[in-house]
């Protein structure tokens, strides 16, 4: 299992993780949701003893990646943001590198190797230099390299990103997979619905600082059985909340001149009272979107953004 | 062990994948040491000045000057006569000579006067050497001419007064008055001129004996093979960019591995480069310089020694920088003086001596001069064991450092 402590990396005076802290279970999938540079990378670095902690502690299996940090790595697989391949080489010889890096040899190295080339498509073409292959089949092999030696602790950095639709399933079954046969994986995404579909636990994560951790199911009931209401066009912000307060379980979550976004129970219901109440104010309202309770929804609460901004 | 072993084979197979890069390693050296071997040797013609003379005093004195650089008397001159200065001009135009020597109307009696007078050399614009050459030669001539005219003025002026119209030729009474006043002056300065107060002697070097290991064209080889040794170096070293920049490296960072190990892959993987320049070397030496194949075996493990010490002194040079094009200005502003002074380029033989003895005190140059030594057949073995340990305990400081910046800030941004 993963266990993360009070976890600090700062760069000089900026700080990539703030006091992070989480655990992650074998044969289940614990995700790190937020956007670019919300700190999921530099989390997995820590993890993977790329990066060394400012402060706190994170420990893999018991081990401590900095105080026994070969112990720590033994169990780790690494799927990083980045392609780590040797594009001269072929599918079949990246794969035997780094299993035998890994310990695996002789027939077992070879068998593991057509095991894995076959889970991830790629048997036919195991030969070719991956200079040829295309983005996707990067990406399954990439995948491919970090479960390899069977590990018991999987990483995966936004495996997904860029992507065809295809290989951004068989990736997401493989993942499922690695969980189901013991694996404790960690997963991070800024795609709301990866995360929604695939992981079993979730922290949010926003300038570095965990914002909301919990199963889905508890990270939605954070929300309540509110729905989320934005409304974009011109307001006069302090007037509209005003206004709004006086109609039953309305939470303002963002009051700006061009964007009000509101939290509601039964909004559906609510709709004709709020826009009477910021027709009052003179207040002219252009587009609404209601969105049901989601990651999403919740990810807005609690930072007053979405979180692809 | 295994790690080690797996990581340099990787890099291997990387290597072989890419052929175009080794062949080039040693191609380039190969090219430039056999051009500067064929450049520089003594085998070709002598160059000569091809001067076109342009004769409009058709004196005696004049025929003698055309003579002086004609007929094979000078080795660098070639003399032809051509009738007029536009016919001369013309030759020079088409590229047929390198200067035009013009002996103006009156040189021989102004000679015989010793009043002023001019030779016009007119330089092919278009060569550089050669007629410089010419100049200096003309320019030597007129002081010899100068020394003539004082000795032998007089009497030349004392024979040409006798002249009589009516009669061909000079009276006997005034041409024997002239050879006595010569034969008096040559016994004054006999002294001098027998036998010579300056005497010129030219040696001319014997020319190696083939079967010696000195001989010129082997005096480039090894010079050549520390070329090709400071390009694989710095081509091998540069891969830790590459490996970052593919992601590889950060994935290394996350195995259960000491980077050193990472690191000590590329190291094996260079040697073997290495091995397979230095095998290339001394079969020329022992094929094309008639090395006897003795000799070979401690040449050769010296250059896949010396090779992978400095290949560890510029993996260090990589982290220099910290970007990779900042790295590489940094190796290439490196390599290259190392090649110059190192006897690469040009052998020690051949340079300044203060340019030799300091190019002797890099690892290159150190390991250049004791392999003309075990090629040679002269190779001190305490000379060798101190130049080997010069070179490996730095070798070995540089490549622990470059291990432990490899798996600190570089691996930490990879």
């Amino acid at each position: 299992m993963i266990e993360v402590q009070h976890l600090r990396k700062s760069y000089g005076e900026l700080v990539a993780v703030d006091d992070a802290s989480f655990h992650a279970e074998p044969g289940a999938i614990f995700g790190l949701l937020g956007p670019n540079g919300a700190g999921k990378s530099t989390t997995i670095g820590c993890l993977s003893g790329l990066l060394k902690p400012s402060s706190g502690s994170v420990r893999v299996l018991g081990h401590d990646v900095v105080r026994n940090g070969v112990a720590a790595r033994r169990a780790l697989g690494i799927v990083p943001q980045e392609l780590a391949l040797y594009d001269d080489l072929s599918a079949l010889e990246n794969l035997r590198f780094w299993g035998a890096a890994y310990g695996l040899g002789g027939a077992d190295l070879k068998r593991r190797a057509a095991e894995v080339l076959e889970l991830v498509g790629l048997a036919d073409r195991a030969r070719e230099p991956v200079k040829r292959y295309s983005g996707g089949m990067r990406r399954r092999l990439n995948f491919a390299c970090g479960v390899m030696h069977r590990p018991r602790v999987l990483l995966l950095d936004e495996p997904t990103v860029g992507v065809d639709p295809q290989s951004r399933v068989r990736l997401l079954e493989l993942v499922r997979e690695q969980a189901a046969a013991g694996a404790c994986v960690l997963y991070t995404t800024h795609y709301m619905e990866e995360a929604q579909d695939l992981c079993d636990r979730l922290a949010i994560i926003d300038h570095g600082k965990v914002i909301a951790l919990g199963t889905l199911q508890e990270l939605r009931d954070m929300m309540g059985a509110r729905d989320l209401l934005r409304l974009s066009g011109t307001f006069d912000p302090p007037a509209a909340a005003a206004a709004l307060e006086g109609v039953d379980r309305v939470e303002i979550v963002t009051a700006e001149p061009s964007l009000l976004i509101v939290a509601v129970e039964g909004a559906s219901r609510k709709l004709p009272a709020i826009f009477a109440a910021l027709a009052a104010t003179g207040a002219e309202v252009r587009e609404t979107t209601l969105s049901q309770p989601s990651l999403e929804s919740l990810f807005i609460k609690l930072t007053g953004r979405e979180l692809r901004e | 062990m295994s790690f080690l072993f797996q990581c340099a084979m990787k890099d291997l197979r990387r290597r072989l994948a890419d052929p175009v890069s080794l062949v080039l390693w040693l191609g380039i050296p190969l090219l430039i040491g056999g051009l500067m071997s064929v450049f520089t040797s003594g085998d070709g013609p002598v160059p000569k000045a091809h001067v076109l003379l342009v004769d409009e005093d058709q004196s005696l004195l004049s025929g003698l000057l055309a003579n002086a650089g004609g007929e094979g008397r000078a080795d660098f001159l070639d003399i032809e006569r051509v009738a007029t200065e536009a016919e001369g001009r013309a030759r020079m135009d088409a590229g047929d000579a390198s200067a035009m020597l013009v002996v103006p109307k009156g040189f021989g009696a102004a000679f015989i006067d010793g009043t002023p007078t001019t030779l016009r050399l007119v330089k092919n614009p278009s060569e550089r050497i050669l007629p410089n050459i010419v100049q200096t030669a003309v320019e030597m001539l007129v002081e010899v001419a100068f020394y003539a005219q004082r000795l032998l003025g007089e009497p030349l002026r004392q024979l040409r007064g006798q002249t009589a119209d009516d009669r061909p030729g000079y009276p006997d009474s005034a041409v024997a008055a002239v050879a006595t006043s010569i034969n008096q002056r040559m016994r004054q300065l006999s002294r001098w001129l027998n036998p010579p107060a300056i005497a010129l002697q030219t040696v001319n070097a014997a020319p190696a004996a083939p079967a010696q290991t000195s001989s010129f064209a082997l005096l480039f080889l090894p010079g050549m093979v520390f070329m090709a040794v400071l390009f694989i170096s710095q081509g091998m070293a540069d891969d830790v960019w590459d490996e970052k920049a593919q992601g590889t490296l950060g994935r290394a960072v996350s195995l259960p591995h000491d980077l050193t190990l990472f690191l000590g892959g590329k190291l094996v993987a260079t040697s073997v480069v290495m091995a397979a320049v230095a095998l290339v070397a001394v079969a020329v030496a022992a094929l094309v310089f008639a090395v006897p194949i003795g000799r070979t075996p401690i040449a050769f493990a010296w250059c896949v020694f010396t090779g992978t010490a400095i290949y560890c002194f510029f993996q260090l040079l990589q982290f220099a920088g910290t970007t990779r094009t900042g790295a590489n200005m940094v190796s290439t502003m490196v390599v290259f003086p190392a090649m110059m002074l190192g006897g690469s380029f040009f052998p020690f033989e051949v340079m300044p001596r203060w340019m030799a003895g300091a190019g002797r005190w890099l690892p290159n140059g150190q390991a250049v001069a004791r392999l003309k030594d075990l090629l040679a057949g002269t190779a001190d073995p305490h000379a060798l064991a101190i130049a080997a340990l010069a070179i490996a305990v730095p070798a070995a400081i540089a490549f622990l450092l470059s291990a432990r910046l490899l798996g600190g800030r570089f691996a930490g941004e990879a």
